[in-house]
């Protein structure tokens, strides 16, 4: 998503690469590392981020937010959602994330 | 309760005098030996009598709260039976849309999800799919299209089953007279006991055709001959009970004198009724069977039920589901104990005979057998239900009788 990681790197995270390369190490970190509780942390600032940052570009800004959203739904698999899960899927949906109809916010 | 079914569980129909005046006006025969060989037979009965059925797939106390499921096989289909968020008992396949594992196993509770574990492929409680993994890489996935199939679930005394088929008569009406017994014991208020390893269903695999089972669990002929404990410690002759076609409870009283067998005689002196179970039912063991392989045995310190599940032509598994009282004693919990030890010896005694029976059945002498009217009659109906529902049991039947007609010319 060059348009996002431009944005990002705009806002004082460094270059593009560098942004990229960070958030890779945080992800790959997590799926080897992390735990639940974690990955809804992530989940939570990456909604954040889509919701600030990726405005521009509508087509890329849904596919990012259904991909969190989606992520969303399957987390509830290992923990119990929170009301500010709640919350983000309410974002990620007005960012344009297309969840199934039984499972709309 | 209705009073009529009260009136219903004091007036058994199925009493010693009726059993001495039941009499058939021709001699009602077993159904031949090929009928428990035929790979065709079997195809038929998976499809036509399990997967037509209600199938006891587990306990109310197991699914109170939202996420807590049970799973069973009906037929070839694996399912589930889960509360919803909603709090809507639900029942539907196990086998995931994707590439068909199953999604959930044993007994247990979800979160608030159900989640696939070979893609993690996740469905709501109510089994719509709610996300699948790298879902962009699905061109043509429309996710509201996908769900688990639903199938019928039902609730009777505690005790829930599923039917796949929206065609067969009500749970209720293929209980008959056992609803109201079931209602009457206050099953719905036990719950599930859960071995030392935690597990809440014990199976046990057996090298015969399912119906070789079942005939042997639905007579009480062969008691005095094979089970001595049994006899020492119940009245057989003493049998009263109710049916309808695909139903029947039964109880028999206990001995009071005590046996001479020294683990016999501590269980007789630990009989006491659960909390809850009718003053009528002090002194008495029950039976239940319920089409086409639901059992239950029904003691004043625990029930158990005995599932047949066919896993192959000559190959059962039988699951068993035990219910005690939430606030088990030691008295009871050493009840339950023992009557589990006289039960591992009287299965054996009981495998003794089936597996002899599978060797007797495949034997090109045997072709079937004159059944007693008196001691048999649960088997003489079971195996009409089979004629009736299965048109190859008819094809077997006329070729067995043909084969006698030459052998007897």
């Amino acid at each position: 998503m060059p348009p996002l990681l431009a944005r990002l790197a705009a806002t004082g995270g460094g270059s593009p690469e560098d942004v990229e390369s960070d958030q890779r190490y945080r992800i790959e970190t997590l799926i080897l590392e992390g735990d639940a509780e974690q990955w809804r942390t992530f989940l939570r600032e990456a909604t954040e981020i889509v919701a600030e940052y990726a405005g521009e570009d509508a087509a890329a800004r849904t596919l990012l937010a259904s991909i969190l959203d989606d992520q969303f739904l399957l987390a509830r698999a290992v923990i119990e959602p929170e009301p500010a899960d709640l919350d983000a899927r309410k974002r990620l949906a007005r960012a344009g994330a297309t969840p199934p109809r039984s499972s709309r916010v | 309760m209705d009073p009529r079914n009260v009136a219903d569980i004091a007036s058994p129909t199925n009493t010693p005098e009726s059993r001495a005046s039941q009499k058939a006006s021709a001699p009602t025969r077993s159904l031949p030996g090929v009928a428990y060989t035929d790979p065709v037979l079997y195809e038929q009965e998976l499809t036509e009598v399990f997967e037509r059925a209600w199938i006891l797939v587990g306990h109310i106390s197991e699914l109170s709260e939202p996420g807590q499921y049970v799973t069973a096989n009906v037929g070839r289909e694996p399912i589930l039976v889960i509360r919803g968020h909603d709090g809507e008992l639900r029942a539907m396949s196990n086998v995931c849309r994707h590439r068909a594992s199953t999604v959930l196993e044993g007994t247990g509770r979800t979160r608030s999800v159900m989640r696939c574990p070979y893609h993690a492929w996740t469905y709501e409680l109510d089994g719509q799919l709610a996300a699948a993994p790298s879902g962009q890489g699905f061109a043509h996935l429309d996710r509201d299209q996908v769900a688990l199939p639903q199938f019928r679930v039902g609730v009777a005394g505690g005790l829930v089953f599923c039917c796949l088929d929206d065609s067969q008569m009500s749970l209720e009406e293929m209980l008959g007279p056992v609803g109201p017994y079931l209602e009457w014991l206050n099953i719905a208020g036990l719950t599930v006991h859960r071995g030392d390893d935690q597990r809440a269903r014990w199976t046990e695999d057996f090298d015969e055709n399912w119906k070789i089972l079942a005939d042997n669990y639905l007579e009480d002929y062969h008691v005095p001959v094979a089970h001595p404990s049994l006899v020492r410690l119940v009245d057989v002759r003493k049998t009263i009970g109710d049916n309808n076609e695909w139903s029947e409870w039964s109880r028999v009283p206990y001995r009071t004198r005590p046996s001479r067998d020294p683990r016999e005689r501590e269980y007789q002196s630990l009989l006491r009724r659960m909390p809850g179970m009718p003053e009528e039912f002090e002194g008495w063991m029950g039976h239940v069977c319920i089409w086409p392989t639901t059992f239950m045995e029904i003691y004043p310190h625990h029930i158990d039920t005995w599932q047949l599940e066919p896993t192959g032509l000559f190959t059962t598994r039988a699951t068993t589901m035990t219910m005690v009282h939430p606030d088990e004693d030691d008295q009871a919990k050493r009840a339950r104990e023992l009557m589990r030890e006289l039960n591992v010896d009287i299965m054996s005694q009981d495998v003794d005979i089936t597996t002899r029976v599978q060797r007797g059945v495949q034997a090109p002498s045997y072709h079937s057998g004159i059944l007693n009217d008196e001691q048999e009659f649960s088997v003489i109906r079971f195996q009409q239900r089979l004629r009736e529902l299965l048109p190859r049991v008819a094809e077997l039947e006329a070729t067995a009788t043909g084969e006698r007609s030459v052998a007897s010319s």
